[in-house]
């Protein structure tokens, strides 16, 4: 096997075996599941009223806002224990290629959320199932189309938080940063083109991994690489920092 | 085989190793001696690249730490034993650093067993005692059954029992051909285990000597009315009366020599001994580095 396969396994092996990593995953289940039945319970009452379809996602898309965090923190931790611990310092002992070593997190930290993700919000569509069905349209395919698009989202997101936990390295920061990233820099953005009234900021707004994130989720595709291309900014950063500053 | 040329690291302003040039040679086990401070941990991160060397190079059989391909079968370090993740299993952690070099899964067996953390091994690495923790690096280090070996303090936090474990363990690896590169700020912890010792001081290299020769006492004291040529050529003389130098390092025929082709009148001239941790004290006296921190 080559060393980024190499890398990659070693990686791997480290995510599961710790147990945080499958409280992660059970934690980001259970709080899919509640949001999404919740949300089911809301629209199925207002449906009852309006009497519009829908499509059995919607509810999920809810609940992708909170679990973004649980994979977010996920992602960020990849790294920046690897710092608490020091264990950065085997780490790099056994991978002493920065590019490599980060490629194997991303690749590891990515595929992991990318299958948790789409686990959790097949399940999170499940269980809205019953209040939802009889109002909505149940195309399978497109469905799971959804679904593997979420899955893509929060994979994004995951990787992004591996990237600035490589660039701050500890984890208060670089949590603050990707919360600041994702939920605040569209709103200030666009509180700031209110007051400026420079229209600009909004459309920089609609760019940012938030409102990007959304879109992608909401069927956009070119969203989907917009958010990627913070995702490897983010780590392209984060291997720049790394080759850069001692261990 | 290390071969350090002109290492030096800055940190800002502070120079914590200096212009330091060593080769260490396989079969010997060479102690890295030095106060705290002094540079050793430094020079051993700087031959893995986890801190890049403000100039100077760094090489493992010629090669930079980089450019190895599997690092790991080549050199096996232990620069600090608290390095691992608190909540993994010794077994866990070994078998990541396994993969990542693709040695099989039996290896890391055996090196549990050769360092009696087989029975522990299932355990979170952060219930284990310092001296575990120095078990479990050091099955780290030589799990890819490497040719050359760097610990940094191994001895701290072993038990009588793990010092003397760790002594035959070195002493051994070195007897099969080894190079075997090892750090402590203990005289003692070094005086029936290194065949070599280098000695530093505030990043400088003080002493290079064989234990040997360092054992041999190798004090001379020598007295006589007109010592002052002598002195002059001998960096490691010191006065130790008005008429008396202590020279380190000499044996007394090469003084007796020195003295005999300066033309010197000599009324004493005789060796002096001095413990290995006297010596050691004497060299690093003055570079001890006040309110330093380990
Ligand atoms: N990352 C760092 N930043 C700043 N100074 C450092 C750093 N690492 C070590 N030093 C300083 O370099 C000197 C040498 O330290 P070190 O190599 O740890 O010594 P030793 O291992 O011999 O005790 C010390 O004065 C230490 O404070
Ligand atoms: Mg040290």
């Amino acid at each position: 096997m080559n060393a980024l396969g190499r890398a990659a396994r070693a990686e791997w092996q480290k995510l599961r075996s710790i147990r945080s990593t499958w409280w992660f995953g059970g934690g980001a289940l259970l709080t899919m599941v509640l949001v999404a039945v919740m949300e089911a319970e809301d629209t199925a009452s207002f449906l009852a009223r309006e009497g519009r379809p829908v499509e059995p996602v919607s509810s999920v898309l809810e609940g992708v806002e909170w679990v973004q965090l649980i994979f977010g923190s996920f992602g960020m931790l990849a790294m920046t224990s690897e710092y608490a611990t020091r264990s950065i310092v085997v780490t790099l002992a056994c991978t002493p290629s920065r590019v490599r070593l980060l490629l194997a997190k991303t690749a590891v930290v990515g595929a992991a959320v990318f299958a948790a993700g789409g686990l959790v919000a097949a399940l999170g569509t499940a269980a809205s199932v019953p209040q939802l069905h009889s109002y909505g349209e149940f195309d399978a395919v497109q469905v799971a189309g959804r679904i593997l698009v979420i899955a893509a989202y929060l994979a994004l997101i995951a990787v992004l938080a591996v990237g600035l936990g490589t660039l701050i390295r500890r984890s208060a920061g670089t949590i603050t940063l990707l919360f600041a990233l994702v939920y605040i820099l569209p709103f200030g953005l666009e509180g700031l083109a209110r007051t400026l009234s420079a229209e600009f900021l909004t459309t920089v707004a609609r760019y940012t991994p938030g409102p990007a994130g959304e879109r992608f989720m909401a069927g956009e595709w070119a969203f989907g690489l917009v958010l990627g291309g913070w995702a490897v900014t983010a780590v392209s950063a984060g291997m720049w920092v790394m080759r850069k500053r001692d261990a | 085989m290390i071969t350090l040329r002109g290492l030096t690291k800055r940190y800002g302003g502070k120079t914590a190793v200096d212009d330091l040039t060593l080769e260490l040679t396989p079969g010997t086990v060479t102690g890295f001696l030095g106060p705290n401070g002094a540079g050793k941990s430094t020079t051993m991160r700087a031959i893995l690249g986890l801190d890049a060397p403000t100039s100077g190079t760094a090489l493992i059989d010629g090669r930079r730490y980089a450019d190895l391909h599997r690092p790991l079968r080549t050199i096996g370090a232990l620069l600090d034993a608290k390095a691992v993740h608190p909540a993994r299993s010794g077994r866990d952690h070994l078998r990541a650093v396994a993969l990542s070099q693709a040695i099989p899964f039996s290896r890391v067996e055996e090196v549990l067993a050769l360092t009696g953390m087989t029975d522990a091994a299932r355990r979170r690495a952060g219930t284990y005692s310092l001296g575990m923790s120095q078990r479990l690096g050091i099955a780290g280090a030589l799990l890819g059954d490497p040719q050359v070996l760097m610990l940094d303090e191994p001895v701290n936090g072993l038990d009588p029992d793990g010092v003397r474990w760790i002594r035959t363990l070195l002493r051994s690896l070195a007897a099969e051909g080894r190079t075997v590169f090892i750090s402590s700020h203990l005289m003692s912890e070094m005086e029936r285990t290194a065949d070599r010792l280098v000695i530093l001081g505030q990043g400088r290299l003080i002493a290079d000597e064989t234990m040997e020769r360092l054992l041999a006492g190798a004090q001379v004291r020598v007295r006589g009315p007109q010592l002052r040529p002598l002195a002059e050529i001998l960096r490691a003389a010191r006065w130790t009366g008005p008429d008396e130098l202590t020279i380190a390092g000499h044996t007394t025929e090469e003084i007796g020599r020195r003295a005999h082709e300066l033309g010197l009148v000599l009324s004493e001239l005789r060796s002096v001994e001095s413990s290995l941790e006297e010596s050691y004290m004497r060299l690093t006296a003055n570079s001890i580095e006040y309110g330093a921190q380990a």
